[in-house]
């Protein structure tokens, strides 16, 4: 279970998140808002890649009173990705491995599902746009963690690829990881039940079940 | 011409002296604030007189300008890149020649500190009758500015450098670490910026290992040390970049803050493995062991203090050169007075508490 109490974010005068209380039990949620809503914000925030007033808890542990073990659970996919173009995808897939404790077979079946052993061997800066966003999403499913946060995973990325994708996070929530994910896209059928969508607007975020 | 001049030295002189004003000041400080008023002239008659009547000496000062000049050129050069910079392409439909006359006046303009100085120079020079030596200097550093002019001039007009200015760069393997991705970037990216910082300081530090005395204060290779580390500032700068634009995304992994202490410190103590090496031939000699254990410690926790500077929030970027003038003069200060423990226990502490302070409340403005 995420909860957030009092979490708000401003640059400068202008704030862009206030949300008072929101609890967002487990499971897949659809974040969805408007151009400027804050939804990277707030999933920047979650990541733990931002900071920001307020506190924010998985599973009763806090972010800020405890970084380390918050981190561990939780793991996160950009919307715009970038990497340094010197490393290639292999030297960032063993970085991950190597934080999030992943096995060798873990990686190689994660690989295989999305297709990009041929391409992990290059510079990610030879890397097309969908090439780096596979790659992101990738990265963020190394590792057991309890809830993943992709931001607008579905631009970009190849149609043909889209089963596949929906087909790996379906095993991943049939496991028990929850996923918030962000996209302007409606929610696609073949995705299993989602347990919710989370609105933001009005610089305020809240469960919806509509 | 005014006009385009105008807009020239405002786009690449100003932000030139505005990013080095740090250093800058220091050298003016060691040039005119080390001696009592009442003695400057006579130190700097003395001073161009040893370089007009020592052959190596004036090489040196030659060495010295020259690698100004090409630091002065790789800024140039990276500012022309940047997009904001792109206005400046409009610059090649002029004849070539103009543009060349453009970019040479500009790159005078950089130069403007050490021909200022070089007025000294000539003044000595003609009283002594060193005609010859006159004529040298002027065609050394108008050659300085043509070739900055003629490199700007020729990136405007074919977007490519001359192979000679070009440093070949290389990929290392293995790089699997956070720590290995800011040594990757280094080799790779930061390339010029590490060679000019590498040149500036082993020169240096060769010239003061040569001229010590069995015997000598440790101080004369600690304050040389402030110096070496000051060349490498700039290059803490490109890193807090780097790390702003391409590893943001490391900060949700759970890495302890510890770790990332430690892999600042490590970096930075790395980065003066050459200058450390070099100096190996003195130990048990000029310096002591724990003395030259001492170096990498101070190295390491000074440039982590000068990265975690860029932590903070709501920086004003125009400060950081003044915040580098005070903290470099402390320790050049704490140095001399014999306190360089405690410089290197006092940066270490401090880097520390301040990492732990900003780091997780930092957020990167790209």
């Amino acid at each position: 279970m995420l909860q957030l109490t009092n979490v708000t974010k401003a640059y400068g005068p202008r704030i862009v998140l206030d949300i008072r209380n929101l609890t967002i039990p487990q499971g897949t949620h659809w974040v969805q808002g408007g151009n400027g809503s804050g939804k990277t914000t707030l999933m920047r925030i979650l990541a733990g890649i931002n900071p920001f007033e307020g506190s924010v808890a998985l599973n009763s542990i806090d972010l800020k009173k405890e970084p380390l073990a918050y981190r561990k659970q939780v793991s996160f996919a950009e919307a715009e990705p970038l990497y340094p173009g010197f490393l290639t995808g292999r030297n960032l897939v063993e970085f991950v491995q190597k934080i999030r404790n992943e096995t060798n077979k873990g990686i190689q079946d994660l690989t295989d599902h999305f297709d990009i052993s041929h391409f992990l061997p290059y510079k990610t800066g030879t890397y097309s746009s969908g090439m780096t966003k596979k790659l992101s999403i990738l990265l963020a499913l190394i590792g057991q963690t309890n809830l993943v946060l992709l931001d607008e995973p579905l631009i970009t990325l190849e149609s043909s690829f889209l089963p596949q994708l929906l087909n790996i996070l379906n095993k991943r929530q049939a496991k028990g990881t929850s996923f918030l994910i962000s996209s302007h896209q409606p929610f696609p059928d073949s995705f299993s039940v989602p347990t919710g969508k989370i609105i933001v607007k009005d610089q305020s975020a809240q469960l919806s079940n509509t | 011409m005014r006009e385009l001049l105008y807009v020239l030295i405002k786009s690449l002189a100003v932000p030139f002296y505005k990013r080095h004003a740090g250093v800058l000041l220091f050298v003016f400080f060691l040039m005119f604030g080390i001696v009592e008023s009442s003695q400057i002239v006579e130190y700097h008659f003395a001073l161009i007189g040893g370089m007009l009547n020592s052959e190596v000496f004036f090489a040196i000062v030659l060495a010295v300008w020259t690698l100004y000049s090409l630091k002065a050129l790789h800024f140039l050069i990276s500012t022309i890149r940047q997009e904001p910079y792109n206005f400046l392409h409009h610059l090649s439909v002029l004849p070539v020649g103009f543009g060349f006359l453009l970019f040479f006046t500009a790159s005078a303009f950089i130069f403007l500190p050490v021909i200022i100085y070089t007025i000294f120079i000539y003044s000595v020079a003609f009283q002594n009758h060193y005609y010859t030596i006159i004529i040298f200097i002027v065609l050394f550093q108008a050659s300085l500015c043509s070739i900055n002019g003629w490199v700007l001039t020729r990136l405007l007009h074919t977007a490519s450098l001359p192979p000679f200015i070009t440093v070949p760069s290389f990929t290392l393997p293995h790089l699997k670490s956070q720590f290995s991705f800011y040594i990757g970037y280094i080799f790779k990216e930061g390339k010029t910026s590490l060679l000019l910082s590498k040149m500036f300081s082993l020169t240096l530090l060769y010239i003061i290992r040569e001229t010590l005395e069995p015997g000598d204060d440790f101080r004369i290779i600690g304050l040389t040390w402030v110096f070496v580390l000051l060349s490498h500032t700039f290059l803490v700068q490109r890193l807090k970049i780097f790390e702003d634009q391409h590893l943001a995304w490391i900060r949700g992994f759970p890495i302890s803050f510890g770790r990332t202490f430690v892999m600042y410190v490590q970096l930075y103590g790395l980065l003066m493995l050459p200058e450390l090496m070099l100096i190996t031939a003195s130990l048990w000699r000029d310096i002591f062991y724990y003395e030259y254990l001492l170096l990498p410690l101070y190295s390491g926790g000074l440039l982590t203090l000068v990265h975690t500077y860029l932590f903070k929030p709501d920086r004003n970027p125009e400060r950081f050169t003044s915040y580098l003038f005070w903290l470099f003069m402390l320790c050049f200060m704490l140095v001399l007075g014999k306190l360089i423990v405690l410089v290197t226990v006092g940066v270490m502490v401090l880097s520390f508490i301040l990492l732990r302070k900003r780091y997780r409340q930092y957020e990167a403005v790209v």
